[in-house]
């Protein structure tokens, strides 16, 4: 009798083991969407109206499309910026062109070319009539790339235009403080965005002389060629 | 006995004699009750308040010294001021005068001046001859004074010059002369080979079949009497009939200008001819009455006080001025007459003097301690009044006189500079232009020479023109054409300091490769 109850035992303990999930057998959520392997990851026909299934995550849609617009821009190797700068009644326009590893600026009727090959970094400038080419050094010696800057989480959204947190303006003032030392900046906003990057922003920086409006106008996406100038 | 008594007469009249201090000019004679005087780089400025004796008179009198000797330095030298607009006459106060001249000759600082000719109060041009830079602006309305020329080498004549007919002289563009020719008649048609000038106040057609030089007017003065003072720049050559309007002047001859002697560069002036003694003179001025000759008193006028302004010449060849204030009685300036002021230039020393325009007219400034002008005398209008011409004594020196140009010109036209450009820090450079001597660089129109072919700017935030020609010289090698323009942007330091940041970012994003992990 013992040995029958035993046995009994046995079987129902398989049983059971059974009947519960395996450790390396994904969690069927559909069953068990309480499960803590089950938070977070709905089916798509779970997710909001105003969300987007991101490898089986539900995401605010806007959000999303502005991280990934974000994401584009920040990394962007081919296009040009036009930078106007407005003083007093005057303005002035500064035009970056990129194209992957070589630039151009073009300013008062010069350009002059930034070039990165084989691990050096290059500046071509006219002399004499003349381009020369000119090794230097890598890097500025502070951050000034705005573009990277503006991470959506910076921003707020207000009548379809992105605001710059009011917190995240003494950062924002790094990026301008080598040369403009002191200064202030009163607003940072993205005023325009297509399908697929930043296109227009704004920043209104105020010095002890001065207030400038300053704004970088992103254009000609993936269509910029820039040939190097020869040098003798 | 008598013997002493004569004695003692004799060292009582000396001891009254330095006691007062009196000084004998003739039978004038002037007592000093003090006497200031102060020097500026040579010149030398006195001021005198004394008495003036003459005759049992005795007026109180505060008399100005103004005097340098200009042959003993270079870089002191007289020169005339005026007011006289481009194209007609007009008249300001002396301080108005030294601005016109600092704004006319570059290479002369004023240190010291003096109302000089006598005038026509309500048009403004001056009663005798007034010639500036060798150009005989004005050849005087028929006074009987005399005129006074200042040569280059400090000296100065006085005389009347002779006029020896009208002369075209055209100069190429640094001011060398390329051919002088006779004008003929003034606002007539020329006859036969006859080269003939009209003025702008020709009103009529300007008809026959002659060349007609059309000149821009740079300068124009007519005194109302027929006689003529331009000067100009070549507008057009045309052969039918004209009429002028505006400010022209038209040069008419039978193929005249056909060997280009009047051609874009450079100018034209048409004056009379002076001559005589004043061949080649580069200032003068006209004078009233000769107060002093060989060392002399000669004036016999002992009558009429008034304010007084008189021009000096020492043996040496010192130039002087002297003003005597006048009808200032409550502040004791009695002014003298022109017997008194012969004696005063007597006593300063003078060989030759005559005597300036006077009355409200006398005014004296001698420059200050801050480079500023302060008028020395009091005048008698109870403030400056506006004149016709001056004299004022000028340090820097004379530009020289460009050798004649050839005529006709056989040189080589040099290139023009090719690829100006200004650097990124801010140097002009151009290609430099083989046998050029030099160049002239045009910046927003003001010109100076340059020898090398770069160039250092520093200018204001702006826009500026730009624009260089290579310059040749005298025997083998024309100077050309200036290059087309180039604008050139200076911007403000804040400007500047966007495009720093805007070069950062560009090297930032082209030598750092951005990625985003999420």
């Amino acid at each position: 009798m013992k040995k029958i109850l035993i046995i009994l035992l046995l079987f129902l303990s398989f049983g059971l083991t059974s009947c519960g999930p395996k450790e390396d057998e994904p969690v069927d959520c559909e069953i068990t969407p309480t499960h803590e392997d089950c938070e977070g990851i709905v089916d798509e026909e779970n997710c909001l109206e105003s969300e987007i299934d991101v490898n089986g995550v539900c995401i605010d849609q806007e959000v999303y499309e502005l991280q990934q617009t974000y994401k584009n821009t920040a990394t962007l190797s081919n296009y040009q910026i036009t930078f106007m700068v407005y003083s007093d009644v005057r303005s002035y326009t500064f035009i970056s062109q990129f194209d992957d590893d070589k630039s151009s600026l073009e300013f008062n009727g010069n350009t002059e070319y930034y070039s990165k090959e084989e691990g050096k970094y290059y500046n071509y400038y006219m002399e004499l009539g003349e381009y020369i080419k000119e090794e230097i050094d890598a890097l500025p010696s502070t951050n000034m790339d705005l573009l990277v800057f503006l991470s959506p989480e910076k921003l707020l959204k207000v009548d379809e235009k992105l605001q710059l947190l009011e917190q995240y303006y003494d950062e924002a003032q790094m990026l301008f403080n080598d040369q403009f030392p002191g200064c202030t900046v009163d607003s940072v906003v993205i005023e325009q965005m297509n399908d697929n990057y930043y296109t227009l922003i704004k920043v209104t920086l105020t010095t002890d002389v001065k207030t400038y409006r300053f704004e970088f106008m992103l254009s000609d996406f993936d269509t910029i060629n820039i040939t190097l100038p020869d040098t003798e | 006995m008598k013997k002493r008594i004569y004695l003692l007469f004799l060292v009582v009249s000396l001891i009254t004699l330095f006691q007062f201090n009196i000084v004998f000019a003739n039978q004038f004679l002037l007592e000093i009750d003090s006497k200031e005087t102060v020097y500026y780089n040579h010149v030398k400025h006195t001021e005198i308040v004394g008495h003036t004796i003459m005759n049992d008179e005795n007026r109180e009198q505060v008399i100005h010294y103004l005097g340098v000797n200009p042959q003993l330095y270079d870089d002191i030298n007289i020169v005339v001021g005026d007011n006289f607009s481009n194209y007609g006459w007009g008249m300001t106060n002396l301080a108005g005068q030294i601005d016109n001249v600092h704004n006319r000759y570059d290479n002369f600082s004023v240190i010291g001046a003096v109302n000089a000719d006598f005038y026509n109060m309500s048009i403004g041009y001056p009663v005798e001859i007034h010639v500036r830079n060798f150009e005989v602006i004005h050849q005087g309305v028929g006074g009987d004074g005399v005129v006074i020329g200042f040569k280059d080498n400090g000296e100065v004549i006085f005389g009347t010059p002779c006029f020896e007919g009208y002369e075209l002289l055209s100069y190429d563009e640094i001011g060398a002369l390329k051919k002088r020719i006779d004008i003929a008649g003034i606002n007539r048609l020329p006859i036969a080979d006859e080269v003939t000038v009209f003025f702008e106040d020709y009103i009529e057609p300007i008809n026959g079949d002659f060349n007609k030089v059309i000149l821009d007017t740079i300068e124009y003065k007519a005194d109302g009497y027929g006689r003529y003072f331009g000067k100009g720049t070549l507008n057009s050559t045309v052969t039918e009939d004209v009429t002028i309007s505006g400010h022209k002047t038209v040069v008419v001859g039978n193929g005249f200008n056909n060997d280009n002697l009047i051609t874009d560069e450079g100018y034209t002036v048409i004056q009379n001819h002076m001559g005589c003694d004043f061949e080649g003179i580069r200032f003068a001025i006209g004078a009233g009455t000769r107060l002093v000759h060989e060392g002399v008193p000669i004036t016999e006028e002992a009558y009429i006080r008034h304010p007084r302004t008189a021009i000096g010449v020492k043996e040496d060849g010192t130039v002087f001025f002297v003003t005597v204030d006048g009808r200032q009685y409550d502040d004791h300036r009695y002014g003298v007459t022109l017997y008194e002021l012969a004696g005063l230039m007597e006593y300063f020393g003078a060989y030759e003097a005559y005597n300036l325009d006077g009355g409200g007219s006398t005014t004296m400034m001698f420059i200050n301690d801050e480079g500023g002008y302060d008028y020395m005398n009091s005048p008698s209008d109870g403030q400056p009044r506006s004149i016709s011409n001056s004299i004022m004594i000028v340090a820097g020196v004379h530009k020289p006189i460009p050798e004649p140009a050839l005529f006709p010109d056989t040189r080589v036209l040099l290139d023009i500079p090719q690829n100006i450009f200004v650097d990124r820090d801010g140097t002009l450079r151009f290609d430099s232009v083989e046998e050029s001597v030099a160049y002239m660089i045009s910046i927003d129109g003001n010109e100076f020479e340059l020898n090398d072919n770069q160039l250092e700017l520093d200018l204001t935030p702006g826009t500026h023109e730009i624009k260089i020609k290579s310059l040749g010289d005298r025997l083998n090698f024309k100077t050309s054409e200036y290059s087309q323009t180039i604008l050139f942007e200076v911007y403000a330091e804040d400007i500047e300091s966007f495009y720093e940041f805007i070069k950062g970012f560009t090297k930032q994003k082209t030598f750092v490769k951005t990625y985003i992990i999420e």
